[in-house]
């Protein structure tokens, strides 16, 4: 019964042994692989805390199986950037300090780079609807959106 | 004298419990609250600073380590300032005083005519050759609080009432793991799916072996998956211990019996 599936995670290849197919990539992301990052928040694919990247589609790593990322590539919070090197977007959240319990982030990290990655140039609006299914409710919402504003100048700035 | 120390404080009254100088260049202080979303490490690290005068970001602060942080109770019910914050308030303002009267010793001059800048002891305006981590060797802060040294007056304050950079936040955003449940014991990692006596067991023998009572949550390995049967004579064989367990349809614990 048990199955082994192979994917790139962070650019990584990896091949991992789960009970069954539909173990959740969320499960296999922090349990198998300790890729802690992604967080567990509803586990109903309501909150947005365990959106990842499957190529370059955010997605809610809660409810995809296992099996449906053989062959893909994953990115998570750990794949953006480090203390080091950290990505344009978590330095713009440090500096805008957009977070409060920090519970979400990982999640609106990971769709702001899926938004920037699409469109160098968003509007507040657009910015706002991207991360329409990342649920924050401590309160930093206007910080998130400047941050994610200042991130996309900076990348503009980059590339020119 | 006690009688007029912050209650917390006269519950771990021993400086060294608060704070320390053992690491050149840095305070590390203690917290018994811990870090909920409400910013408190960081305020806690703001009155060590203000207290101390010493640059905010010379502080470390340990928090949730129950072998070695002040036993504060719960962090709840809006008590992390009010009751912790003054606590490690008045802490830092006598060792602030010990390590004055120290310098004033070995200077040879009054206390009153001695500052601190950024941990550097100074006389009248002028640097001295002394500060926190040089006179570390010989103040010893493992002695009670008296409650005889003077807080900060607030119109004095520097740091506390400005902003801080949230210290709990880049963890947060690089994805380390930062919430209990990122969190192993001894570096266990948690169990894979599926193979749920062999992770009962190792889990068990650990926390029997700690005098824990033990629960563990299993996550399903699909959804929709629910609890056929558990081994439970393979649990105590591996375990060697009287266990019995307890199951409410698919939620199961198990406990000494």
């Amino acid at each position: 019964m048990t199955e082994t599936v192979a994917f790139t995670v962070n650019g990584r290849a990896v091949s991992v042994k789960v009970a069954h197919e539909e173990t959740p990539l969320l499960d296999v992301l922090r349990n198998t692989l300790r890729l802690t990052g992604t967080r567990f928040g509803c586990g109903l694919e309501q909150c947005g805390c365990c959106i990842v990247l499957i190529d370059d589609k955010p997605e809610k790593s809660c409810g995809r199986s296992i099996a449906s990322v053989a062959g893909r590539n994953v990115t998570t919070v750990e794949g953006l950037g480090t203390p080091d090197q950290p990505h344009p977007l978590q330095e713009a959240f440090l500096e805008e300090q957009a977070g409060q319990c920090g519970y979400c982030l990982s999640g609106i990290l990971i769709s702001a780079k899926a938004l920037l990655d699409r469109n160098p140039s968003p509007s507040r609006a657009e910015i706002a609807r991207a991360l329409d299914d990342n649920l924050c409710r401590c309160g930093t919402h206007n910080r998130i959106l400047r941050a994610v504003e200042k991130a996309a100048a900076r990348l503009r700035e980059r590339r020119t | 004298m006690t009688s007029s120390l912050p209650s917390v404080l006269a519950d771990n009254v021993r400086l060294d419990q608060w704070l320390n100088f053992a690491t050149p260049g840095q305070v590390e202080i203690a917290t018994g609250r811990v870090e909920l979303g409400q910013g408190v490490l960081t305020a806690m690290a703001q009155i060590a600073a203000e207290e101390l005068d010493v640059d905010v970001v010379r502080i470390k602060v340990r928090s949730g380590d129950t072998d070695c942080t002040p036993n504060e109770g719960y962090t709840a019910g809006s008590q992390s300032m009010q009751a912790g914050g003054i606590a490690l308030r008045q802490a830092c303002a006598e060792a602030r005083k010990l390590f004055l009267d120290d310098a004033a010793r070995r200077l040879g001059c009054a206390a009153a005519e001695l500052a601190v800048q950024d941990g550097r002891i100074l006389r009248n305006a002028a640097a001295t050759s002394w500060d926190y981590w040089a006179q570390a060797q010989s103040v010893s802060l493992a002695i009670p609080a008296t409650g005889t040294a003077a807080r900060k007056a607030r119109a004095h304050y520097a740091i506390v009432g400005r902003n801080a950079a949230r210290i709990d936040l880049p963890a947060k955003l690089f994805g380390n793991p930062t919430f209990v449940h990122d969190m192993t014991l001894d570096g266990i990692a948690g169990g894979s799916a599926g193979e749920l006596a062999r992770d009962l067991a190792r889990d068990m023998a650990r926390d029997l072996a700690h005098d824990l009572a033990h629960a563990r949550v299993v996550r399903q390995p699909n959804r929709g998956a629910t609890l056929v049967s558990i081994d439970e004579a393979a649990v105590r064989r591996a375990v060697h211990e009287p266990i019995s367990f307890v199951r409410d349809e698919n939620f199961s614990g198990d406990r000494r019996r």
